[in-house]
C-alpha cells in the first residue's frame, strides 16, 4: 500500500512538474518584446581567472534575439534564424548555427524558453523544472551529444535573471540578466 | 520479280528500322563546345588549360544575383538561397555567398599540417603576446564558445585562418556578412553544379531548381533573381537554337507543302521527297556515332543543314517523271549526272578529313555517309514506292531572250560585285572566339559583369607552368608568386590566384618545419607572455606538443588536400593532364595593362610563363580557319578535276564550276554587306552552297538536253533554289548569330548560284555546242 501511495505521490509531482513547466512557458510566450541587461562571466579551463562582459539584451518573438556587448568593447550579436550575426567594426560576420554546437545549443535553450516553445524544448532537451519561494529554475539537458553538458536558467514569474551554461571541456558561462528582461 | 522487288523495300525500311534502334541506344550527343572549338595541337598545355577553362570548375558555376530589394532583404534571400541549395546537394556541390566560415571540421584531416601549409608564424614573445591580446578581446566580446576548444589547440587560429584566406581567395566585398556588388544594391552567390564538365540537362536542372527555391523564399518581396555563367548562356543559348529549328521546321514543312502541291499535284511528293533525306540523316547518324562514339551537336545542326541538298535528289526524279512512264525509267535517265553530282559531293566533302579537327572530321563523314545513302535511296528505293505515279509535275520554264554577250556580261557583275565587296571590307576574318559562341551579346555581357564583381578570376592573363610532378609545379608557382607580390604591392594588380596558395611545395614545408619551436621554447615564450594575461599555462600544454610533432611531419601533399573541401579549390590551379602536371596562376584586378607588360618584359623569367590566353585563342583561331578555307579549296579543286576528267573539256568544267565560283563569293559576301565578319560557321555553310551550285550547274548543262529536259531541269531547280533561298532567308535574321550567319551564306549563295549556273547554261544552247556532260 506504501509503495502505492509512493508511486502516485511521485506521479502526481511529475505531472505537477509538468504543469508548471508549461505555466512557465505559457507566461513567456505572452511577452512580444523583451529587454534588459547582463553581465556575462566566463570561466574557462584556459584561464587563471573569468572573464567578463557587460551590455543590453533585447528580444522580440519569435526567436529573434540580440546582444550588444559594450564592455569591454563593442560588439553586436544578432540571432535570426539559425544564425548568429557578430557585427564589429563595421563589419559583419555570419556563424551557421549548424555547424556551432557548442553554441547552438544554448540559443536554442534560451530562444525556446523565450518563444514558450515548449514541444521544442523538450524536443531537444530533458527538462528539470522546480518552483521555490524565491523563484523557479529550470535544468536542460541535451539529448544528443552536445558541446553545451547542461544549461540552466533561473527566474522569478516571467523573467529570466541567470543563465548558466556548462560546456564538456569544463567552460562555463554565466549571464546575468538585470532589468525588464 | 514483283516478290523481290517487295523484299527489297521490305529489307530496306527494315535495315532503317534497325538504324533507328541502333541510334535509340546508342546515341551520344555531346553539346561541348570545346570538341568542336580548335584545339592547341602543337601546345598541349595551352590544350590542358583551354579544355580546364572550358570543362573546369569555372565552367560549371552558375553566378546568382539578387537585386530589386533592400540590403537586408537581399542578405537574407543570399542566406536562405545559401541554405536550401546547400541541402540538395545532389546538384549542389558547393555554394559560395561570403557568410560561410568554411567550419574547420570539414577539412580536419588538414589540422595537424596547419604550420606547415601556413605562411610562416611568428613565435617570439611580441608575436605570441599579439595573438594571446586577440583572443582575450574575443573572449571578453562573448566569443567564448565560439572559440571553444580552438584556444587550445590553435590559440594563434593558424588553420581557422588558413581556411579562411583560401574562401577569401575569391570573393567580393561584404554587406551585412554576405557578398555584395561594389554599388551595394544587388546580393551575389557563386554555385558550383555537380558536374565534371559542361553538362547542359545537369546545368538546366540546377538552373530551375535554384529560381523554384528562390520563388518560394522571396514569396511576398519585389526582389528578383538573375543566373549567369557559362552553363545557364549554353542552357539559353540551346533553347533559343531550339526555338528557331522549331520555327524553321514548321516554316519549311509549310513552305514546301504548298510548293509540292503546286509544283507537283500530289501529297505524296511531299513525303517521298523526305524519304531519300530522313534515311540520309539515320545513316550519317549511325555512322558518325559508330566512326567517332559520339555525334557533336553543332555536326547535327550544320550536317543536316549539308544534307538537304538530298531534298534535290527527288526533286529531280519528280520533275522529270511523266504520265505512263515509270517512275524508274526515268530516274534511269537522269541517273548519270544525279550520281555524278552526288558522288562528286561525298567525295569533296571527305576532303574535309584529316584537317585534325574533330569537328571537321565528323562533319565530312556525317555529311558523306549521308548523301551517298540519299543517293543509294533515290535510286533503288523511291521509284519503288508506291503511288509514286500519283505525282504529275507542272512543268514551268523561264526563259530569257538574252544574247551571249549579256550573259557574260550579267556573269561578270555577279563575279565582281561579291568580289568587290570582299576586297573594300575592312574586317573580313573574324579573330574573336566570342563570334564563335551562339550566345547573344546581351548574354556574355551579363555574364562578363557578374563575373568581374564576383572578382573571379580573370582569364585573360595566365602563366601557365607545367611539370612531370606536382612538386615542381608548385615551386614554380611559388617563384612567380613571389615575383608578382611586387606587382601586387606597386598596385599595378589586386590579387593573385596560385595554386601553391592553397598546397605550398615540399621545400617551403620543411623551411616552415624549421622555424617551428621545439615545445620546450614555445613553452618558454608562452609562459612569459602569459604572465601579464589571465591564460592558464598549464592548459596549452597539447598545443606545445603539437607544435612539436609538426617538426617531424612528413609535407603534405595534393591527394590528401583533393580529398578535403579545398580540392576543387585546388583543382582549379593544379591538374593532371595526360602525363604531367598543369599549374595555373592567374592575377585580377589589373590598373594598368601597359605598365604590366612592361614589367613582364622586364622579367623573362617570369613572362617566359605568361599567356595571353585572348591572343591564344585567336591564334588557335585563325589557324582553325585557315585550315577550313584550305579544305574548301581543297573540295572546289577536287569538283573541278573530277568533273574536268569526265567532261575532258575545260569550258564545260568552266561552266560547271563558275557558278560555284561565284556562288561561295556571294555566300561571303553576303555577312559582310550586313556588317558581319567571316567564321568558320560561314565557310561551313559554304559547303551547302558548294553541294547545291554543282547540282544546279551539272542538271543545267545536262546530256541530251530536249526542251522538255530543260523544262524538268528548270523545274527541279527552280523549286531547290527558291525553297532553299526563301527558308535560309528567314534563317538570316534569326535572333542566334550563328544561325543567322548561316541564313545569310546559303541564301546568297544558293540564289546566286542558281542565276549564274542558269544564264551560264544559255551560253552553251546560243553556241549550240550541245557538249555533253553526262
Amino acid at each position: 500500500m506504501k509503495q502505492w501511495m509512493f508511486c502516485i505521490l511521485l506521479l502526481q509531482s511529475a505531472w505537477a512538474t509538468a504543469d508548471a513547466l508549461s505555466d512557465r512557458l505559457e507566461g513567456f510566450s505572452t511577452q512580444k518584446e523583451l529587454r534588459g541587461s547582463f553581465v556575462d562571466t566566463w570561466h574557462s579551463v584556459y584561464l587563471n581567472e573569468p572573464i567578463v562582459s557587460k551590455g543590453k539584451l533585447s528580444y522580440r518573438a519569435p526567436g529573434q534575439f540580440r546582444k550588444l556587448v559594450e564592455y569591454p568593447e563593442l560588439v553586436e550579436q544578432i540571432i535570426k534564424a539559425n544564425r548568429l550575426y557578430i557585427s564589429r567594426d563595421g563589419e559583419t560576420e555570419i556563424v551557421q548555427l549548424s555547424s556551432q554546437k557548442s553554441l547552438a545549443a544554448g540559443i536554442h535553450a534560451l530562444r525556446d524558453v523565450l518563444d514558450g516553445n515548449e514541444s521544442s524544448l523538450r524536443e531537444v532537451f530533458k527538462t528539470d523544472y522546480h518552483e521555490t519561494a524565491v523563484g523557479w529554475q529550470l535544468e536542460l539537458t541535451p539529448k544528443a551529444e552536445q558541446v553545451a553538458e547542461q544549461i540552466v536558467f533561473q527566474g522569478k514569474e516571467n523573467r529570466i535573471h541567470r543563465v548558466r551554461i556548462n560546456y564538456q571541456n569544463g567552460d562555463h558561462l554565466i549571464t546575468e540578466i538585470l532589468n525588464d528582461i | 520479280m514483283i516478290f523481290k522487288m517487295k523484299l527489297k523495300f521490305t529489307v530496306g525500311v527494315l535495315l532503317l528500322g534497325i538504324l533507328v534502334v541502333y541510334l535509340m541506344t546508342q546515341l551520344r550527343v555531346v553539346s561541348d563546345m570545346g570538341q568542336f572549338m580548335p584545339t592547341a595541337r602543337h601546345d598541349p598545355q595551352l590544350q590542358a588549360l583551354m579544355s580546364e577553362l572550358q570543362n573546369g570548375p569555372a565552367a560549371t558555376a552558375l553566378m546568382l544575383r539578387i537585386y530589386a530589394a533592400s540590403s537586408s532583404t537581399l542578405a537574407d534571400l543570399s542566406l536562405q538561397l545559401s541554405d536550401k541549395l546547400k541541402k540538395d546537394n545532389h546538384i549542389f556541390r558547393d555554394v559560395h555567398n561570403g557568410a560561410e566560415a568554411m567550419d574547420w571540421r570539414v577539412a580536419e584531416s588538414l589540422f595537424p599540417y596547419r604550420y606547415l601549409l601556413s605562411e610562416k608564424q611568428d613565435w617570439n614573445a611580441p608575436g605570441l603576446n599579439m595573438h594571446f591580446e586577440q583572443r582575450l578581446n574575443e573572449l571578453r566580446s562573448g566569443a567564448g564558445a565560439l572559440l571553444g576548444d580552438m584556444l587550445g589547440a590553435d590559440p594563434q587560429l593558424v588553420f581557422v585562418k588558413y581556411l579562411r584566406g583560401i574562401i577569401e581567395l575569391s570573393g567580393p566585398d561584404k554587406e551585412q556578412g554576405v557578398w555584395f556588388d561594389s554599388g551595394k544594391q544587388s546580393a551575389l552567390l557563386l554555385v558550383q553544379i555537380r558536374a565534371n564538365k559542361l553538362e547542359l540537362d545537369l546545368m538546366q536542372e540546377a538552373a530551375d531548381q535554384i529560381r523554384k527555391v528562390f520563388v518560394d523564399i522571396s514569396t511576398g518581396s519585389d526582389a528578383k533573381l538573375e543566373i549567369a555563367g557559362p552553363g545557364i548562356m549554353a542552357v539559353e543559348t540551346r533553347a533559343a537554337i531550339e526555338e528557331v529549328m522549331q520555327f524553321m521546321t514548321y516554316f519549311i514543312v509549310i513552305l514546301l507543302f504548298f510548293v509540292f502541291i503546286i509544283a507537283y499535284r500530289s501529297f505524296y511528293s511531299l513525303v517521298f521527297a523526305g524519304v531519300p533525306l530522313v534515311s540520309a540523316i539515320i545513316v550519317a547518324m549511325v555512322v558518325t556515332q559508330s566512326l567517332f562514339g559520339e555525334v557533336h551537336s553543332i555536326v547535327l545542326v550544320f550536317g543536316i543543314t549539308l544534307l538537304g541538298v538530298c531534298l534535290d535528289y527527288p526533286l529531280h526524279l519528280f520533275s522529270h517523271m511523266r504520265a505512263g512512264q515509270s517512275p524508274r525509267v526515268s530516274l534511269e535517265k537522269i541517273w548519270p549526272t544525279l550520281k555524278f553530282g552526288g558522288l562528286s559531293s561525298v567525295f569533296a566533302f571527305l576532303a574535309l578529313l584529316g584537317s585534325g579537327f574533330e569537328g571537321l572530321s565528323q562533319l565530312a563523314i556525317f555529311a558523306a555517309s549521308g548523301l551517298a545513302t540519299a543517293l543509294a535511296v533515290t535510286r533503288y528505293l523511291l521509284p519503288r514506292l508506291q503511288f509514286m505515279s500519283h505525282i504529275r509535275p507542272r512543268l514551268w520554264s523561264i526563259s530569257v531572250a538574252l544574247g551571249l554577250k549579256a550573259r557574260v556580261f550579267l556573269v561578270v557583275l555577279l563575279l565582281i560585285l561579291p568580289s568587290l565587296i570582299i576586297a573594300k571590307s575592312d574586317f573580313f576574318w573574324e579573330s574573336s572566339i566570342h563570334a564563335l559562341s551562339p550566345v547573344p551579346v546581351k548574354a556574355r555581357e551579363k555574364d562578363q559583369a557578374l563575373r568581374h564583381e564576383l572578382n573571379l578570376p580573370e582569364v585573360s592573363h595566365v602563366f601557365l607552368l607545367s611539370g612531370t610532378d606536382v612538386n615542381s609545379v608548385l615551386l614554380a608557382s611559388e617563384k612567380i608568386e613571389k615575383k608578382l607580390k611586387v606587382l601586387k604591392d606597386i598596385g599595378i594588380i589586386k590579387r593573385i590566384w596560385s595554386p601553391s596558395q592553397i598546397l605550398p611545395s615540399h621545400e617551403t614545408q620543411y623551411q616552415r618545419q624549421l622555424s617551428l619551436p621545439s615545445s620546450a621554447v614555445l613553452r618558454e615564450n608562452v609562459e612569459a607572455v602569459l604572465t601579464k594575461t589571465p591564460f592558464r599555462l598549464s592548459s596549452f600544454e597539447a598545443w606545445f606538443e603539437s607544435v612539436d610533432s609538426s617538426r617531424l611531419l612528413k609535407p603534405i601533399g595534393y591527394n590528401e588536400i583533393s580529398t578535403t573541401p579545398l580540392g576543387s579549390v585546388l583543382r582549379q590551379g593544379l591538374f593532371k593532364s595526360d602525363h604531367e602536371w598543369i599549374g595555373v596562376v592567374r592575377v585580377g584586378g589589373v590598373s594598368s595593362i601597359a605598365e604590366f607588360h612592361a614589367w613582364l618584359e622586364s622579367q623573362p623569367e617570369v613572362k617566359k610563363y605568361y599567356i595571353e590566353v585572348k591572343q591564344a585563342t585567336e591564334h588557335l583561331l585563325s589557324e582553325y580557319r585557315e585550315t577550313t578555307f584550305e579544305r574548301l579549296i581543297v573540295v572546289v579543286m577536287v569538283l573541278a578535276l573530277v568533273v574536268s576528267s569526265l567532261s575532258r573539256s575545260i569550258r564545260v568544267t568552266g561552266l560547271i564550276i563558275l557558278p560555284i565560283g561565284i556562288g561561295i563569293l556571294s555566300g561571303i559576301a553576303m555577312p559582310i554587306l550586313m556588317g558581319v565578319a567571316i567564321n568558320v560557321f560561314h565557310l561551313l555553310a559554304i559547303l551547302l552552297v558548294i553541294g547545291l551550285g554543282l547540282d544546279y550547274s551539272l542538271f543545267f548543262n545536262r546530256a541530251g538536253s530536249g526542251k522538255i529536259a530543260q523544262q524538268q531541269c528548270f523545274h527541279a531547280i527552280s523549286i531547290s533554289a527558291f525553297t532553299t533561298t526563301i527558308a535560309f532567308l528567314v534563317l538570316a535574321f534569326s535572333s542566334v548569330p550563328v544561325l543567322a550567319g548561316i541564313g545569310q551564306t546559303v541564301s546568297a549563295g544558293v540564289l546566286v548560284c542558281f542565276l549564274s549556273s542558269w544564264i551560264l547554261s544559255g551560253t552553251r544552247e546560243i553556241e549550240n555546242e550541245g557538249g555533253v556532260l553526262l
